[in-house]
């Protein structure tokens, strides 16, 4: 056995990667091709299709020579490699074997398709494209060389199959099938991806090549192990994942063929044999796998005994076969290894056979349930034949490979070895199954039944034709016994144990393998004299839980699981889902105060006399809040508290912060009233027993705040910018270092928020012009808009709109003498901000409260008549000022949002600093005069007009 | 002026100027229209270029009005931001074409100005202050522009379920923006600064209980944004509701900036040494309420909400880790998801065009209707599983590895962890693996839970087209008009989640580098804190 070759870490080694590449890109160009085509060429596009694994095929030939003689080809493409993520590829024995079987069956299989899918018009690009998709998946899973390039094309594969199996979705069958087969397996894969990722990471290496060269021990292998076998058995239909398999058997029968029978489900078969090498003597390998796979071939070939559909026949049959196999590769030993990829090579020859055969039946006769199957064999003896040659390589009999393998298995069993005894029974019963079952097959596709009419067509050669072929590849491997030994002991040779020099031969002479399959045959056909008495067997056995019934009570009771879990939790209410949150505010980090154990707290209860008492009626009037039912004393009180803060701003110090504090809570009152006229007095009570959870959580939370602030209070760290605050304010701009902060050292922040509020007003606007409909949308002439006819040199121009008794004379007057100083002071605020209190946002509050005045006395049409532009125009422009003074820093000075301080010499007045920032101060004002303007004017922008004449009034002067 | 200064600048600033813009072009569509592109283009190349120079030259400060740090707010830009930024804005750029192409950006309704636009570009321009801000109140004034703007997108038609679900919305927004304006303000009165850079030297000093405190507050506020279980059932609620091009970028980003800036400021400020049980015990929490809700919802929308909740704690779960690996894993899953939450989002919103519904029970045989469609759902639905060899395989891939590299502790070393989370923090302890087992749990039921609708919606016997609804509203439903804008920038999100997956070498090694980045704070101190064009000098 020659040396393993170098493995290669970068790029293109060796010779004969170009084909590989070509191989593989082929089957993505062929796909496209096919899904494009198909559309012209009808099922014929099957025959490009099969172009795709055929190359391949060749392409695999070309490579026997060295492969077999131990010089094995790599390739590698790296993908991200941070992840150790790479294409890795490597042709060995195993590899070669795998991948003839994949492309040869393939391509035959594809070229049958095109006679199968002839009568079918709808979705054979899909499925083409598909098929040639899973046959170029496959052959990268066999020559995968990195465990997560093997595990991107094993779920490719399932993918596939998904699609496959599902077709159209039109049947509610094929989707559960499918749904199934998808969920079952990939589940198994998440496992089989954690257990490969243990594997490489406690190896030291993703490689394939290199884990096996330099095996890997210790408790995370024993995990990893576990993990890869799960994933293995559910891929390869083992116990307890295998209701999927004959499930899937609603595909098309070249579907069933091909991933159900000869490929696809051979890939968890396949990684065992990858591994069994390095690590069948880790435990519970070699337990678990022959355990497993013996289980299965049992309950496999026992359920195929009583299938009538030839189809779900063959499928259990496969359960049982991929058993067989799965013991076999598992097992560690240089023969049993032989014997299993004999066995493999013998099942994807003989099982792709009679599942065309089947196929075929089903075109011709209309049915494939073996009651209503006769003379079958007289309408097409080519097809009997070749289904023959298979059931004999299935049943185990020379001259076929189906033979070759069975034999050797029985050897391997018969070597020493711990529990083999127990395998080999198993083995042996489990042939005998195999053999009655083979002949229920041929026997129901066809045998002659009194009475049951002949409705099998004679199928065309060329239909058969392909089928034949795999068959008598079948025969002709077993005629060759050195050529298959040939292909398969590479493999065998890879296991370091068990070197007993067993070679694959037609006749090995008498001796316990060749008594054993005489055995099994004998029994075998005495178990199908017998088929009548089966059920009654059956139903004599004691009846043991269904995978099935398992596999589909754990999906319901997830799905109730989760609808429990999903209408308990998100219960749509909006007080529900805040006391969550509150609490989860004030337990969480709650707890972390109460376990970090600050010490006890001293709190300074106040620092004069008066925060106390503003503080006291803070909380006074915040508990009034809660308990008021009219919205309206609520709104009141909300306000006051606003006041008291205020209050409080002043006595430390900030006479800017109340300032701002004062016009706001004034402001919102405003129009809060303005609001509240629309809604219902009262709100609704909360309900008696809501009151006490409510109020645990509000005190919690209240609680929380307060601990948690006066902890960190307590062990307060100045902030070291204060004093540089006071130093540089006066030269970035003027002494108000408030105004100073706001609109230089962080005006970003001014930036944002004011941001916020153009948003918030167009936000307002859109909810309530749009949300107000009373019959579908409101047109723009329903809605007050400027009128023609009034003189707008007048102050108040809409207060003549209302109606008599609504007017306020007096209102009316003091507004006409206080609005114009109120621009007057905006102006001022605006221009003293950085020297002192004021500032942009103080000055449009200003204006805003103006606006509120003239609305209330003017009427709701006031603010409409009086605005030559729509408040957008007002948002705009400000965010336009405010935004193009950062970006106009950036560009002069090269800093965003920087400005500049120039000294005007006003003469005999003295000299006025001018700060560029005023360009700023005067956008925020902008803004919040757009804000107020446009929340005065929605709200009062469906105010219907208070007589009949009125409405005609507004009616025509909207026009 | 230095080039860095614009390129950090301009995704904040010019969207914003831009939106003031588009307010007075209300009158105007068109122009609204070729605007908001052309700036997201701008922004967008701009973003390429800031990620290009911070992977040249490290990270970048900016002073913004040239103050320093003490003073003034500093802007950050490193491989972390500029990563999610460029995916960020390409996003939005590919969203802002459907809604064009959906119509919903103009319509308005009588003299409430066509709003869109303006809004959308602040909702930019928020987002992009979070990401490149390196303050932490810069970052709540971020967050609230942001959150602004959104209320505004949520809300927009107005019809009653959207101002019910606004409400929630909303609500539940302000309670979590209060929490963190106390948690910010707690910050500041325990450390006197909140510049981050800054921060970072303080809070090792803290009192272990402060320190605590203030970072379990700080998770908290960000949580509810993030939609971490318990803080999460605001989401499902309001979310499904709005117009699909806005549910499709609040799904992609909103919860996402809030990640960012959990991963931001616990890395930053608060690290922490190997995996942390809380972090990991959320992540686990999050994953399967999530899921399970995707399970059993008959709304297409709504399921697809649930499932964005649950993958919200794959990120954390990379955040928990607490290791490089663990970070790059939660970046790469972060950019995965935006793309990915966007295509199934777009694609909900074709099958409504199509169908006039999103119910489940009312659908059917899209796929053999419009097979196009189906393709276009299978694709991100099998992304989202986790199904290789798409761009939710090699997101996972990564955080799976960060979880298990530790078993191998000869290669413990060799990913580089070191900085800030310690050298030999690194344990596969029964609490990751167990973490790790619900995240490929979570995968499995995620697959279920898209085969689900795919089973329903696209397989099966073709359902009847259900007529609008609302004829009177600004989206069209129900009929088979063209709407080639609309495929156009489905199809386009779907070639990102694409390209994540084709790019995953440069891709994951960027995210390693960023992720190292994200450890080593002395470097983002000196950025920040060490600038001789400063007008006053710092020493940190």
């Amino acid at each position: 056995m020659p040396a393993p070759a170098p493995l290669p870490t970068t790029g293109w080694s060796g010779r004969g990667e170009l084909g590989v590449a070509v191989v593989l890109g082929l089957h993505v160009l062929i796909a496209a091709a096919c899904a494009v085509t198909a559309r012209y060429w009808g099922s014929r596009v099957f025959a490009l299709g099969a172009l795709a694994p055929a190359v391949g095929f060749g392409w695999l030939l070309t490579t026997i020579p060295d492969v077999l003689t131990g010089r094995e080809r790599y390739a590698l493409w790296q993908w991200a490699p941070t992840l150790q993520l790479q294409i890795s590829l490597r042709l060995d024995g195993l590899a070669l074997l795998l991948g003839l079987l994949v492309t040869g069956i393939g391509a035959l299989v594809l070229l049958y398709a095109t006679r199968y899918f002839q009568h079918r018009a709808h979705g054979l690009g899909r499925i083409a494209a598909v098929l040639v998709l899973f046959a170029g998946s496959m052959l990268a899973l066999v020559l995968a060389d990195n465990v997560l390039a093997l595990y991107v094309a094993w779920e490719l594969t399932t993918v596939c199959s998904f699609l496959l199996i599902g077709d159209d979705g039109q049947q509610r069958e094929e989707r559960r099938a499918a749904g199934r087969a998808l969920l079952v397996t990939t589940g198994a894969g998440f496992a089989l991806l954690l257990g490969l990722l243990l594997l490489a990471e406690v190896a030291g290496t993703y490689r394939i090549a290199r884990i096996l060269d330099d095996p890997p021990d210790g408790g995370w292998v024993t995990v990893a192990v576990i993990l890869i076998l799960i994933g293995a058995a559910a891929k390869s239909a083992q116990i307890p994942f295998q209701p999927w398999l004959p499930a899937a058997m609603v595909a098309p029968t070249p579907i069933s063929a091909y991933l159900h029978a000869a490929a696809m489900v051979k890939a968890g078969v396949y990684l065992v044999a990858r591994l069994a090498p390095a690590f069948a003597e880790v435990m519970p390998w070699r337990p678990v796998v022959l355990t497993v796979g013996v289980a299965t071939m049992l309950l496999g070939g026992w359920r195929a005994l009583t299938q009538t559909d030839l189809k779900r026949l063959l499928a259990f049959g496969t359960i049982a076969q991929l058993g067989f196999l799965l013991a076999l590769m598992g097992a560690g030993t240089q023969t049993a290894a032989l014997a299993g990829a004999t066995m493999l090579l013998a099942h994807a020859l003989f099982k792709a056979t009679l599942f065309l055969t089947v196929g075929i039946i089903d075109h011709g006769a209309g049915t494939r349930d073996l009651r209503q199957l006769s003379g079958v064999a007289r309408r097409a003896p080519l097809l009997a034949v070749t289904a023959a040659l298979a059931c004999v390589s299935m049943a185990g009999l020379p001259p076929t490979v189906g033979y070759l393998g069975k034999e050797a298995a029985f050897q391997a069993f018969l070597e020493p070895g711990t529990g083999h005894r127990w395998v080999l029974i198993g083995l042996v019963t489990g042939s005998t199954l195999t053999i009655a079952y083979t002949l229920r097959f041929w026997w129901g596709a066809f045998g002659n039944r009194p009475g049951v009419p002949v409705r099998m067509e004679r199928p065309p050669v060329s239909f058969v034709a392909p089928v034949a072929l795999i068959a008598a590849t079948g025969v002709a491997l077993g005629l060759a016994p050195a050529a298959t030994d040939a292909l398969t002991a590479r493999h065998a040779y890879t296991h370091p144990h068990g070197e007993t020099g067993y070679h694959l031969e037609l006749w090995h002479g008498l001796g316990a393998p060749l008594y054993l399959a005489l055995l099994t045959l004998v029994a075998g056909a005495v178990i199908h004299l017998l088929r009548d008495q089966i059920p009654t067997w059956r139903a004599r056995l004691p009846s043991v839980p269904r995978a099935t019934r398992i596999q589909d009570s754990l999906a319901v009771a997830v799905m109730v699981g989760a609808r429990a879990v999903t209408t308990r939790t998100q219960v749509g209410s909006l007080p529900t889902y805040l006391m969550v949150i509150l609490t989860v505010v004030a337990v969480g980090p709650g707890l972390t105060l109460v376990l970090g154990g600050e010490g006890p707290i001293e709190p300074r209860l106040w620092d004069s006399p008066p925060q106390a008492i503003l503080a006291i009626g803070v909380t006074i009037t915040v508990a009034g809040v809660v308990m008021v039912h009219r919205r309206l004393i609520a709104v009141l009180l909300l306000s006051a508290v606003g006041y008291l803060v205020a209050g409080l701003f002043v006595l430390h110090g900030a006479p800017d912060l109340a300032l701002v504090q004062v016009l706001v809570e004034t402001l919102t009152l405003l129009v809060f009233v303005l609001v509240l006229r629309r809604m219902p007095p009262g709100v609704r009570p909360t309900a008696p027993s809501l009151w006490a959870p409510r109020a645990v959580v509000a005190v919690l939370a209240g609680l929380f705040v307060t601990i948690a602030t006066l902890t960190v209070s307590a062990n307060h760290a100045p902030s070291p910018a204060t004093q540089d605050y006071l130093r540089l304010a006066p030269e970035a701009g003027g002494p108000n270092v408030v105004n100073v902060i706001v609109t230089e050292f962080r005006a970003l922040d001014t930036l944002g928020e004011i941001t916020v509020l153009a948003i918030a007003a167009t936000g307002v606007a859109s909810l309530i012009l749009v949300s107000h409909r009373t019959g579908g949308v409101p047109r723009r002439e329903t809605i007050a808009w400027r009128s023609d006819n009034i003189p707008r040199t007048r102050l108040l121009p809409a207060a003549h709109q209302q109606a008599p008794g609504r007017r306020t004379l007096l209102l009316e007057a003091i507004t006409r003498v206080i609005h114009p100083s109120m621009l007057v002071v905006a102006s001022y605020l605006l221009l003293v901000g950085l020297h002192r209190p004021g500032g942009g946002f103080a000055a449009g509050l200003v204006v805003g409260l103006g606006m509120v005045l003239r609305r209330l006395a003017g009427g709701s049409r006031e603010l409409w008549e009086i605005t030559p532009v729509p408040p957008g125009v007002l948002l705009g422009t400000g965010l336009f000022l405010t935004a193009g003074y950062g970006l106009a820093g950036l560009l002069w000075t090269g800093d965003p949002l920087s400005g500049a301080v120039y000294t005007v010499d006003l003469g005999p007045l003295g000299h006025l600093e001018l700060a560029t920032s005023l360009i700023f101060e005067a956008g925020i004002a902008v803004i919040v005069t757009g804000l107020v303007l446009d929340i005065l004017r929605t709200l009062g922008a469906y105010d219907v007009p208070t007589s009949p004449a009125e409405a005609v009034n507004a009616e025509r002067s909207a026009r | 002026m230095t080039s860095t200064a614009v390129l950090v600048t301009v995704p904040i600033i010019l969207p914003l100027l831009v939106a003031g813009i588009t307010f007075l072009l209300s009158p105007f569509p068109s122009a609204q229209q070729a605007l908001g592109v052309t700036v997201l283009g701008a922004v967008l190349i701009d973003a390429i270029l800031l990620l290009v120079r911070v992977d040249s030259a490290g990270p970048q400060a900016v002073r913004v009005g040239g103050w320093s740090p003490t003073l003034g707010i500093t802007l950050v830009a490193d491989r972390f931001c500029a990563l999610v930024l460029l995916v960020a804005v390409t996003v939005c750029l590919v969203v802002l074409l459907y809604a064009i192409g959906q119509g919903i950006a103009e319509r308005y309704v009588e003299n409430a100005p066509s709003i869109f636009h303006p809004t959308y570009l602040v909702l930019l321009a928020g987002i992009a202050l979070v990401f490149l801000t390196g303050d932490l109140f810069t970052l709540f004034v971020g967050l609230e522009v942001m959150l602004m703007a959104s209320y505004v997108l949520i809300t927009l038609g107005a019809t009653r379920e959207r101002v019910r679900s606004g409400m929630t919305y909303i609500i539940c927004s302000l309670v979590a923006s209060i929490t963190l304006l106390t948690a910010i303000g707690l910050t500041y009165a325990a450390t006197g600064t909140v510049n981050l850079a800054r921060l970072s030297l303080a809070t090792p000093h803290l009192a272990e209980g402060t320190r605590t405190l203030l970072g379990a507050l700080l998770l908290v506020a960000l949580g509810i944004k993030a939609a971490l279980v318990p803080l999460h059932w605001w989401l499902p609620d309001s979310y499904p509701t709005a117009p699909a091009p806005v549910t499709a970028i609040f799904a992609a980003l909103l919860t996402k900036v809030a990640i960012y800036a959990i991963a931001r400021t616990q890395t930053l400020l608060f690290p922490h040494q190997g995996p942390s049980t809380t972090l990991l015990l959320i992540a686990a929490a999050t994953m399967l309420i999530g899921i399970a809700g995707a399970l059993v919802q008959d709304d297409l929308n709504r399921s697809l909400s649930f499932a964005l909740v649950s993958h919200i704690g794959f990120m954390l779960f990379g955040i928990g880790l607490w290791s490089v690996a663990g970070l790059t894993g939660t970046l790469l899953y972060l950019v995965h998801h935006i793309t990915v939450q966007t295509a199934l989002f777009l694609v909900s919103g074709l099958v409504e065009r199509e169908r006039g519904t999103v119910s489940l029970s009312r659908l059917g045989g899209v796929a053999v209707t419009t097979p196009a469609l189906a393709a276009l759902f299978l694709i991100p639905a099998l992304s989202l599983s986790g199904v290789p060899p798409l761009a939710g395989f090699v997101g996972k891939l990564a955080l799976l590895q960060a979880a298990v590299a530790p078993a191998g502790a000869t290669r413990a070393d060799a990913i580089g962890d070191a900085g800030a989370f310690g050298a030999d923090a690194n344990r596969l302890t029964p609490l990751v693996l167990t973490a790790v087992a619900i995240l490929l749990l979570t995968s499995l039921l995620t697959l279920a839970a898209m085969t689900r609708i795919w089973m329903t919606v696209f397989w099966g016997e073709p359902a009847i087209p259900v007529p609008d609804q609302r004829p009177d509203d600004a989206v069209t439903v129900g009929t088979a008009l063209p709407a080639r804008l609309m495929w156009l920038a489905t199809t386009l999100a779907i070639l990102i989640s694409l390209t994540v997956a084709a790019t995953a070498g440069p891709l994951s090694a960027f995210s390693q580098r960023a992720a190292v980045d994200l450890t080593d704070h002395d470097t983002y101190r000196n950025t920040v804190l060490r600038n001789p064009a400063s007008h006053t000098e710092e020493t940190p």
